[in-house]
């Protein structure tokens, strides 16, 4: 059954370009209908209509650029300063390494998704303050990986090597410790996205991510749980695009796992 | 095995028979202090009501009204008060004295106790107690409206908890859930805190609940309208919602922005799709029924064009849009009620940019003049000195609400005549109706409506109704209709 190896990639290919080709599309998410309050599903409008009369289909795609937004530039930003972190500390080791490892003790001691709430809390609502809030939240996991990597590959014989040669420590971990690194990092990549989705959704969830009237994901998950008893497609939609973005995303970092260990 | 069944059938017996001779009220959030010296939020004020009676009380057009004592106006800075004969005593048998009243009054002027009622009731200068029934107050100016300042309830001097209103507490151990019990029968009612609306009206379907009151979208009173299981009133309500301008702002302190932002918001349109036409239009802070409240004040309407011919008169355009900040909590009605101003104003050629905060960083934020525009509501306004908390230029936070910095000498002279003229309230309500003239032309505040109050009932509830003022008094009355499926 080949299809289903391909269909989370192809889940995700059509996200991705759902949020590329937007603008290809002329969606309208906040044209307001107060006549069409909470239209179900039908000819007029095919995934219905919002608690002011919006298209839930305009607002889903629209949600889609943000959530994914989001998702992606945290990921690339703490794994950027996670690896940076986490290889320095294991590259220089001593005080520097000790000091490190004890802010992310500190850091992952706190669950996480409570301490980017009182973050976002603290700086305030919107799309640049949540992707703050989760990034100083989140590098700590690469740079946990990054180190424990870095300390187990600062000692093989190929960078002994180098080092003997006179090659800096830049070159070395350039050339040498990061093309190592790849592998395993990409695969917490993978995963990372898949939470940061549910944790933006989590945030706009509790109004603390993007602000009226953009959409995101997570914020039409909130508003719609309101109408749970009168139009529960407002919920369900949005909540099965989550579904399938997050299960699409956690199925690739399975298959990259397995396609990049050398035991299989 | 046999015993262990027998005990559970036993317990969940015993259980089931208790719950159900209990009238559960259903809390969108729960009272935060059940002493009315320092309650004033609105649960804990209405709950409050149940427990402790005050000296004054108010009537159907929010007029004060003698409650445990009568007055008279010795002097304009000097009233006395005389408890009636027929008043209830003290849910331990105390009979309530004036000494009662002394404590209560004492308590709350001294500062140190920090009571959020000392800053209305500062005039009081001396309180002399008579005898045992007559106790004098004592003004440092002269206020026509003192006797309406004290509606607080009045507890035991020697124990704050007790009350001598139509219930006793029973048990409140946590404020999430507080239990009462009637005095006369001694029905009990348990005020229980569920803060969200849907699950509040699952609870009361499913006869968790018997009675939810106000804070439910139109969609889930429709909803609930179509349920053979539960009765649904509707009835006038004085909560009053406004929108708010800092006057120290360069853009809201223009006129013409003001005034545009008034014509561009169509509030009928407003009122019957958000709000299911359970509102009704406001013009002024004073409810339609209140005493001082002129019944021909000039009024305002949706006018569109005219609102785009006053931006262009003061220099707007398409090309030059005005952007101003509009501050509001995150409670769903609320923003969506933005969401829709937000296109209502871009259609006039105003960018409006929607920013939605936790109560607490909000209501802070509109303390401390922190806003250009902002949305709120006024709850059970019973006084006309409403008008001098608010628009007085004398009442700047912390001293009163004037959050908007509005100033207005002229404004100032009318409030300052009208609540020094002691027993002459033609002469303050002349006043009053200037100052409302005043205002809806200067615009500090957009009045937009007054919310109806909603209660729903379920079948087993004889006898619940509504008041202008949503407290719960009806629960001194209402009775419990035995149910024929069988149930306890």
């Amino acid at each position: 059954m080949k299809i289903f190896r391909y269909l989370p990639f192809l889940i995700l290919l059509f996200w991705i370009l759902v949020v590329l080709l937007q603008p290809l599309f002329s969606l309208q998410p906040n044209d307001i209908n107060l006549q069409q309050i909470l239209a179900v599903p039908g000819d007029a409008s095919w995934l219905g209509e919002d608690d002011l009369g919006r298209s839930v289909s305009d607002r889903l795609l629209s949600g889609a650029q943000v959530s994914l937004f989001v998702a992606f530039s945290v990921m690339l930003v703490t794994l950027l300063v996670g690896t940076i972190i986490g290889v320095s500390s294991a590259w220089l080791g001593g005080w520097l390494d000790q000091l490190i490892m004890r802010i992310t003790d500190i850091i992952l001691a706190f669950p996480g998704i409570l301490l980017a709430i009182a973050l976002a809390g603290l700086l305030g609502p919107g799309v640049g303050n949540v992707v703050l809030a989760l990034s100083i939240v989140g590098w700590v996991g690469f740079a946990r990986l990054a180190r424990g990597q870095t300390l187990l590959l600062k000692n093989r014989d190929h960078i002994i090597a180098a080092r003997s040669l006179g090659t800096s420590s830049y070159q070395i971990i350039l050339r040498h410790l990061l093309p190592l690194l790849v592998a395993p990092l990409i695969i917490e990549a993978t995963f990372a996205v898949a939470g940061l989705i549910i944790a933006e959704a989590g945030l706009s969830f509790l109004g603390l991510g993007v602000q009226a009237p953009s959409s995101s994901w997570g914020s039409m998950i909130r508003d719609g749980s309101r109408y749970l008893l009168v139009a529960p497609h407002l919920v369900m939609i949005p909540a099965i695009a989550l579904f399938s973005v997050v299960m699409a995303i956690n199925l690739l970092g399975d298959q990259l796992r397995d396609h990049l260990d050398v035991r299989s | 095995m046999r015993v262990l069944l027998l005990i559970i059938i036993l317990l969940t017996g015993c259980q089931a028979e208790t719950e159900s001779s209990v009238i559960r009220f259903g809390l969108q959030s729960a009272p935060i202090h059940l002493d009315p010296r320092r309650a004033t939020d609105a649960s804990a004020e209405r709950i409050n009501r149940l427990i402790f009676q005050s000296l004054v009380d108010v009537d159907d057009q929010l007029r004060a009204v003698p409650g445990l004592a009568t007055w008279q106006v010795i002097s304009p800075t000097h009233y006395r008060f005389t408890l009636k004969a027929d008043n209830d005593n003290f849910h331990n048998g105390k009979k309530l004295t004036t000494k009662d009243i002394l404590a209560c009054y004492e308590y709350i002027l001294n500062v140190k106790n920090a009571s959020p009622h000392q800053g209305n009731l500062a005039h009081i200068k001396n309180m002399k107690v008579i005898d045992d029934k007559t106790i004098d107050f004592y003004l440092s100016r002269d206020d026509a409206l003192f006797p309406g300042r004290l509606s607080i309830g009045i507890p035991d001097a020697q124990s704050v908890g007790i009350g001598n209103g139509p219930f006793k507490i029973s048990s409140a151990n946590t404020m999430s859930d507080v239990l009462l019990q009637r005095v006369y029968d001694g029905q009990t009612v348990s005020f229980v805190h569920v803060k969200d609306p849907s699950v509040r009206v699952l609870k009361l379907l499913r006869g968790e609940l018997d009675i939810i009151q106000n804070d439910l979208p139109a969609e889930l009173i429709a909803y609930l309208q179509k349920q053979d299981s539960v009765d649904v009133q509707s009835g006038r309500g004085s909560t009053f919602s406004y929108i708010g301008f800092n006057m120290d702002d360069p853009l809201t302190s223009q006129w013409a922005i003001r005034k545009a932002i008034s014509l561009a918001i169509d509030r009928n349109q407003l009122i019957n799709t958000l709000l299911g036409g359970r509102a009704t239009l406001s013009h002024s802070v004073l409810p339609l029924q209140h005493w001082a409240r002129n019944k021909k004040m000039p009024t305002f309407s949706y006018q569109p064009a005219k609102a785009i011919g006053i931006l262009k008169k003061a220099g707007y355009s398409n090309k030059r849009r005005p952007h101003i900040t509009y501050k509001t909590t995150t409670n769903p009605l609320r923003l969506r009620i933005a969401t829709v101003i937000q296109k209502q104003l871009a259609d006039v050629g105003i960018n409006m940019e929607i920013r939605s905060y936790d109560w607490g960083t909000f209501y802070a934020d509109i303390k401390s003049g922190n806003f250009q525009m902002y949305s709120l509501s006024w709850v059970g306004i019973s006084s006309p000195d409403i008008y001098q908390t608010v628009f007085h230029s004398q009442s700047l936070p912390p001293k009163g609400a004037n959050r908007g910095r509005y100033k207005n000498a002229q404004v100032d002279q009318l409030l300052d005549a009208a609540f020094s003229t002691s027993n002459n309230p033609e002469a303050l309500i002349s006043r009053i109706d200037s100052v409302q003239g005043i205002l809806l032309e200067d615009l500090p505040y957009i009045p937009l409506w007054f919310e109806n109050n909603i209660a729903v009932t379920s079948k087993r509830i004889h006898g619940y109704s509504l008041s202008l003022n949503g407290n719960y008094d009806a629960l001194a009355k209402v009775t419990l209709v035995p149910q024929a499926n069988g149930e306890h």
